[in-house]
């Protein structure tokens, strides 16, 4: 993992009280990011406590794009501070994700947009985001024919056409 | 051919074995390489789909976001369906959802049963046989949907419901534990489902939810059967703790009478639903009858929502706070209907009560019979019992009634209760008059946001331009609709069809000191509104009402003159001098006299709690919706004061 590194002075926030955390997005761009921000992941958290265990700080790096990054951190951002319950490790998970209007606008996003979010999401452990992206992909398929969904989120029909009209694979009563 | 010797014949027959054998040798390593390399392309098929899936974004999803998906996919369903469709098309997008699909039970925890499935017991449908089955034992929805049977052949009889006891024998005990039930059928089925639901000897400690709506206009039959039935199996022993689980219940033209009960400690919403035409009376009288909203209420003390759309009770008993807590232990007890008096049920932990259709007068009587002390939203719509309601064709005659039986003995005053969580109060009604009486003994000091709203929705449709201001009714003086009228913490107000007299508009802004945001729709009167809000306060400067006000919507409102919208954001925003402020103009009677305002002594709670220290705050939104006299310059011109202005042009066709 690189020790130093070069940071572009676009992507360095504002002063903040917490510190400072290097995030290397897959196209090797180093977002500097305040750690506050970023409690919300708990992969980022235990990468911090790793870091206090070993007393040394490294850059993390991440196997998505720096655009899908930025978005992941926009999100945080604007929850910096708000208590989700969905992100809190010790309360029980809830029975759904509640729905946030910010978080539909906030995911207004073409589909491959959506689906890299949910994918980082995911890796990162932000459980909130993950559950927001899912409810946005759920309602796009909602009510549609298989065709349909097929369209809607670009599935390839692997069947063969014997397995398509195998009795098996049916429950149509 | 010439006899071979013995010798020469073992030898050839030895060469043709040794041939066979090598080609036998041969076909086998044939076989074990075609095996291979059928093994080889099909590792390579199957990796060349994954590498083609990798084209495809959504297969990069690892299969627990896709379950995570595909149940909220299911949240939804169509009651009506023969099945809930939606997992199954799912498993029939790609061999990957296919595997998934089928591998998730809880995508198939939907059951939907037919009228057939009911009647022939252990007998259910094969798509409701492969939905269980996929389900694997995990806790499932039922959902039944089932036209009235012919009404020559309904099963209300009570030998049949003694016969269903044996709830062992009926098609719910063949299903894995019940996670909810919704129940949409006639009453020869609902008859059939609660009579299981009550004879149950297990407890059902899966059941979250209970759903149920009648569809026949005969559903007095069904109260009957059950209700006075006095068989020991249709008891509900006070202690009986079948349901630990169940969260909501929400009943249509089913009444509470012929519920399970027994204690119902997780039960947090209770929907009580009425149709306007099932049942009529006499039956409806039983039906709504309190006794039984008491009871099922006692049995559910940690209910935090309850909504009743006519399903108000009928208050034909009177409260005594010392009968014993004990009353509703006795099954039998309770059931005589010639009790007068029944004890209070403190709802300590109901946080929200919307009731549609309400007596004026029922209001008291339901905080009476069951305390709310923590109630923090009260969403209320009253039937005006003095006018014909078109939707009814008269005022409910229930509700009419539902009050009547409760009035107390002249001379008895009725106790103030005050509801002193109470945030949010939303109220609805017909005419103003109804706004006279069902505040007058209920106190509201924490109130922050009030809506009050005229629902005669034909002033709606008459839209701008219509004569439709001029029928609005006049909402009455604060003093006259609350007891008291001091709102110190209101920062909403929402009024909506109705008049605003001018005389009325000062004293009602001068009650509500810290109001922040003011909505008007479609309200006449709005003139009064801004020309007390710009008013001054007399050598101090500043706004005399309201001083915190940051928002004005007016919506549809004809009356309102743009350079009195101005004056308020001039004064409010620190760009007028408090001598320009206009001087309201004394109210007039018809003939010309004009009314002198009363010298009277300040009165308490309606001068402002600020400081003359404290600043005002600036108006920093305005919109404005399908209001004539106010043009989108004008509008946008207030932006030069650093208002935010959203402004739209009438409607030619409000909805």
């Amino acid at each position: 993992m690189p020790t130093i590194v070069s940071v572009d002075d676009s992507t360095v926030p504002g002063e903040g009280s917490s510190r400072l955390l290097l995030l290397v997005s897959s196209d090797n761009k180093h977002i500097v990011v305040e750690e506050d921000i970023m409690s919300r992941s708990r992969f980022i958290s235990k990468q911090v406590e790793g870091f206090e265990a070993t007393s040394q700080r490294h850059a993390i790096l991440l196997p998505f794009s720096s655009f899908v990054l930025n978005k992941v951190i926009e999100y945080c951002s604007h929850y910096r501070g708000y208590y989700l319950l969905e992100d809190d490790p010790d309360a029980a998970p809830p029975g759904r994700s509640p729905v946030r209007e910010w978080d539909q606008e906030f995911l207004d996003v073409d589909r491959n947009m959506l689906l890299r979010i949910i994918k980082a999401a995911h890796y990162l452990e932000i459980k909130s985001l993950v559950g927001s992206c899912a409810r946005a992909i759920a309602d796009m398929i909602r009510g549609k024919t298989t065709e349909e969904m097929r369209e809607i989120l670009g599935v390839e029909n692997d069947f063969t056409p014997e397995e398509e009209h195998s009795p098996s694979s049916k429950c149509t009563g | 051919m010439s006899r071979l010797s013995p010798g020469a014949l073992d030898t050839a027959l030895a060469v043709i074995s040794g041939k066979i054998g090598i080609l036998q040798k041969t076909q086998e390593q044939l076989r074990i390489l075609l095996d291979s390399n059928q093994a080889s392309i099909a590792t390579l098929e199957a990796e060349r789909r994954d590498l083609e899936a990798q084209r495809y974004p959504i297969h990069w999803l690892p299969p627990e976001l896709l379950i995570q998906i595909f149940v909220l996919a299911t949240d939804t369903y169509d009651a009506t369906a023969h099945i809930d469709i939606t997992p199954v098309r799912l498993s029939h997008v790609c061999r990957k959802w296919r595997d998934i699909s089928l591998s998730e039970p809880i995508l198939w925890r939907r059951v939907f049963l037919r009228p057939d499935d009911l009647r022939h017991r252990h007998v259910i449908s094969s798509a409701a046989t492969a939905f269980v089955s996929r389900s694997r034992g995990s806790a499932v929805e039922v959902v039944f949907s089932g036209r009235p049977s012919d009404p020559q052949t309904l099963l209300v009889q009570s030998a049949l419901l003694l016969a269903l006891k044996d709830t062992q024998g009926h098609v719910f005990s063949t299903l894995p534990p019940l996670k909810s039930i919704s129940f949409q059928s006639g009453y020869d089925f609902m008859v059939n489902m609660l009579t299981f639901l009550r004879n149950g000897k297990d407890a059902y400690p899966s059941l979250q939810s209970i759903d149920l709506t009648l569809i026949h206009p005969a559903s007095a039959h069904l109260f009957d059967s059950l209700r006075n039935d006095n068989a020991p199996v249709f008891m509900n022993p006070w202690n009986r703790q079948h349901f630990p689980s169940l969260q909501e219940v929400s009943v249509q033209d089913v009444a509470l009478g012929c519920l399970p009960l027994g204690q119902l400690p997780a039960l947090r919403e209770l929907s009580l639903q009425v149709t306007p035409w099932a049942p009529q009376p006499p039956y409806r009288a039983n039906f709504l009858h309190i006794i039984h909203l008491a009871r099922f209420l006692a049995c559910a003390p940690n209910l935090e929502r309850l909504v009743l759309i006519r399903g108000g009770p009928i208050f034909n008993l009177q409260v005594d706070p010392d009968a014993p807590a004990a009353f509703w232990a006795e099954d039998r007890a309770w059931r005589h209907v010639s009790h007068t008096r029944i004890p209070p049920v403190p709802m300590e932990h109901l946080r929200e009560l919307e009731w549609t259709g309400a007596h004026p007068d029922s209001l008291h009587f339901f905080f009476t019979h069951f305390p709310a002390p923590n109630l923090e939203l009260l969403d209320v719509a009253f039937v005006d019992v003095n006018k014909h309601n078109a939707p009814l064709h008269g005022p409910d005659p229930i509700a009419v009634a539902s009050v009547t039986a409760d009035t107390p003995a002249p001379g008895l005053l009725q106790p103030v209760l005050e509801l002193s969580r109470l945030k949010v109060l939303r109220v609805e009604c017909t005419s103003g008059d109804v706004l006279r009486a069902p505040f007058l003994k209920l106190c509201f000091p924490a109130l922050e946001t009030l809506s009050i709203a005229n629902a005669d929705l034909s002033l709606r449709w008459a839209g701008a331009g219509s004569n439709a201001f001029s029928t609005l009714p006049h909402l009455p003086r604060t003093e006259s609709i609350f007891r008291d009228p001091r709102m110190p913490r209101l920062t909403h107000l929402m009024l909506s069809a109705f008049t605003v007299l001018q005389e009325h508009a000062p004293t009602m802004l001068a009650y509500m000191p810290a109001l922040e945001h003011l909505e008007c729709d479609i309200v006449d009167g709005v003139s009064a509104l801004l020309a007390a809000l710009a008013a001054t306060r007399a050598h101090v400067g500043g706004p005399k009402y309201c001083p915190r006000l940051s928002r004005i919507d007016l919506w549809c409102c004809e009356d309102v003159g743009f350079v009195l919208l101005e004056m308020v954001v001039k004064l409010r925003n620190g760009f007028r001098k408090h001598a320009e402020a206009p001087v309201p103009q004394p109210a007039s009677m018809p003939n010309g006299r004009v009314i002198k305002p009363l010298r009277r002594t300040a009165r308490a709670g309606t001068e402002s709690p600020l400081t003359q220290e404290e600043t005002c705050a600036k108006i920093t939104e305005v919109h404005v919706d399908g209001c004539p006299s106010i043009s989108e310059d004008d509008a946008r011109s207030l932006e030069k004061w650093g208002v935010k202005v959203l402004w739209s042009p009438p409607s030619k066709h409000p909805s």
